[in-house]
């Protein structure tokens, strides 16, 4: 089953709720985008989101530059999972795209150190792309099909790196600045620590963002970071599939229901529609209601 | 044998299942630290190392008094970071006499009464060390004409924290750790055994780990280093301590 889209997802909240009507539906299509949204972004936090993978130049202005502090681009990192560090600077060379997966090169793959799972940023290729297999010098495939066939110029960056730096607390990075005396030295980054800044204008683009401390503070690396990312709401024209699988995806139409039903005044439905939210959702609600009652979440008898 | 330091952390890191960069302590710093600290345990139960310096030591003319080189190690410590470890023995180049051990308490039974120093070539050597950690020796007789020595002397297990490599600008990752398979194998035990008593329950519990093992990792350790001692015994020995006379 695949994953539904906004149209079968309304479809199925409406048929929960005994309004599936043409005419004068009690819930406007403004309004139902608003409550699944709700809904999807429950299941998304309960389901751990998915995980972004992004290179260094994507996620941090000028790592490569920097002495310790770095400051962040993205607006919609939910938490980092792992960060990298790499010496290995990207890769720039031609490269010509086939309006398929396929991109082809002078025999430049091979000699420039392009491997699997490297970020591909070029014209024609949608961001996010990678590389998903190098075939041989002159060919590879990439993780989405190209829009264009012709040579430009491309970029491919490492999205992991010899190093996986260890997570600590900003103090203690903080505190080893101030401490260097009798502890070994390090000529490469070892530890980071991850702060969300205040956003100095309130606007969109600077609400979120985040702040890489690491340590020690050698410049020359770069920071491809693995992260779960926020939760991208859907609507009926643009982003019409929630980027959740089948049942997560269902068990959020019928949380939708359910609080939709309950609204008009259709509360004798709540039960049997919850009643088939799946087992792995119906858990980590009654976890989080448990949370939130009174702090007891692990004790599955509370509340 | 000598195993690099990344190897070192990686055993301790797989012994203690921390496998997730989001874990909490230990960090790697935190398991240098852990390591360097267990090495120079460990390492001071095993037979000290032995360093050869060929003319490290000249006995100055008309001289009785000597100091042992403080900058006889070019493995990366520095200057003065070299710590003899007691066996001290030299060797005159110019004759290829070696200097017998005495205690100071029987050089000055050979001074006592001598208003005059005899300058000939130096039969005996008494040592000491002063406070500024410096290894100083006295010869009898005094030394008439400049003697060079050959020395051999074992040294204390350096500090792997203190390491700064060529021209003092490497770091922490490019150490070895200069044991045996058995001595690297009991640090990584011990260490990791270390390590586990620090954690509290919980980190513990996320690690997926019996906290009872540590006490098994310090055993494992001890046998190792048994291991690792009788083998440099069995360097060094000649075979039965009694040996068939027919």
């Amino acid at each position: 089953m695949a994953t539904p889209d906004y149209a079968a997802l309304k479809n199925l909240v409406f048929d929960r709720c005994q309004i599936n009507v043409t005419l004068d539906p009690p819930v406007d299509d403004t309004t139902f985008a608003r409550f699944i949204n709700d809904a999807l972004r429950d299941v998304w936090e309960i389901s751990g989101g998915r995980m972004k993978i992004v290179p260094s130049s994507t996620a941090w202005t000028s790592a490569q530059l920097c002495t310790g502090i770095v400051t962040g681009l993205l607006t919609d990192v939910a938490d980092a999972i792992h960060i990298y560090a790499t010496a290995t600077a990207p890769a720039v060379f031609s490269t010509t795209t086939n309006s398929t997966t396929l991109l082809t090169s002078a025999a430049l793959f091979v000699t420039n150190g392009i491997v699997a799972g490297m970020d591909v940023s070029r014209t024609g290729v949608a961001a996010g792309t990678r590389v998903a297999v190098v075939t041989d010098a002159s060919n590879l495939t990439l993780t989405a099909a190209a829009t264009t066939s012709a040579a430009a110029s491309t970029t491919f960056s490492p999205t992991a790196g010899a190093i996986e730096l260890d997570r600590v607390e900003l103090s203690e990075i903080e505190w080893r600045r101030a401490n260097t005396a009798g502890f070994p030295t390090y000529l490469a980054p070892k530890l980071y620590a991850l702060t969300r800044i205040a956003s100095p204008t309130g606007v969109a683009a600077t609400v979120n963002l985040l702040q890489l401390d690491y340590w020690p503070g050698v410049a020359g690396y770069y920071f491809p970071m693995h992260y779960a990312g926020q939760f991208v709401e859907i609507d009926s024209a643009v982003v019409q599939v929630p980027d959740l699988n089948d049942t997560e995806a269902r068990d959020g139409g019928l949380i939708c229901a359910a609080r939709l039903a309950a609204l008009l005044n259709r509360t004798e439905f709540v039960p049997s529609i919850l009643a088939d939210v799946s087992m792995r959702t119906q858990e980590a609600l009654a976890r989080k209601l448990r949370a939130m009652l009174d702090a007891r979440q692990d004790n599955a008898n509370a509340a | 044998m000598a195993v690099p330091i990344a190897k070192v952390r990686g055993r301790i890191r797989a012994r203690l299942n921390d496998t997730d960069g989001r874990l909490d302590a230990p960090s790697g710093p935190q398991i240098d630290m852990a390591i360097a600290e267990a090495w120079i345990l460990l390492a001071g139960q095993l037979p000290a190392p032995v360093l050869v310096v060929p003319s490290g030591v000249t006995i100055a003319a008309l001289s009785d008094t000597f100091s042992l080189p403080v900058t006889v190690a070019s493995s990366g410590y520095g200057t003065g970071t070299t710590e003899y470890g007691g066996d001290v023995r030299l060797q005159i180049v110019s004759s290829g006499q070696n200097l017998r051990k005495i205690t100071n308490v029987e050089m000055d039974a050979l001074h006592s009464g001598a208003p005059i120093i005899p300058y000939s070539i130096p039969r005996d050597f008494a040592l000491y060390q002063d406070n500024a950690q410096i290894v100083r020796g006295r010869c009898w007789p005094g030394a008439n004409l400049a003697q060079a020595c050959n020395l051999w002397a074992t040294i204390s297990p350096e500090d792997l924290r203190d390491y700064v490599g060529t021209g003092g600008a490497e770091g922490m990752d490019t150490v070895t750790v200069p044991g045996t398979r058995e001595a690297v194998q009991s640090l990584v035990a011990y260490t990791a055994s270390c390590l586990l008593k620090k954690m509290d329950a919980k980190a513990v519990a996320l690690r997926g780990i019996n906290p009872a093992v540590a006490e098994d990792w310090q055993r494992e350790s001890d046998r190792l280093l048994d291991i690792a001692e009788i083998k440099q015994h069995n360097v060094k020995s000649t075979g039965r301590i009694i040996r068939f006379t027919p």
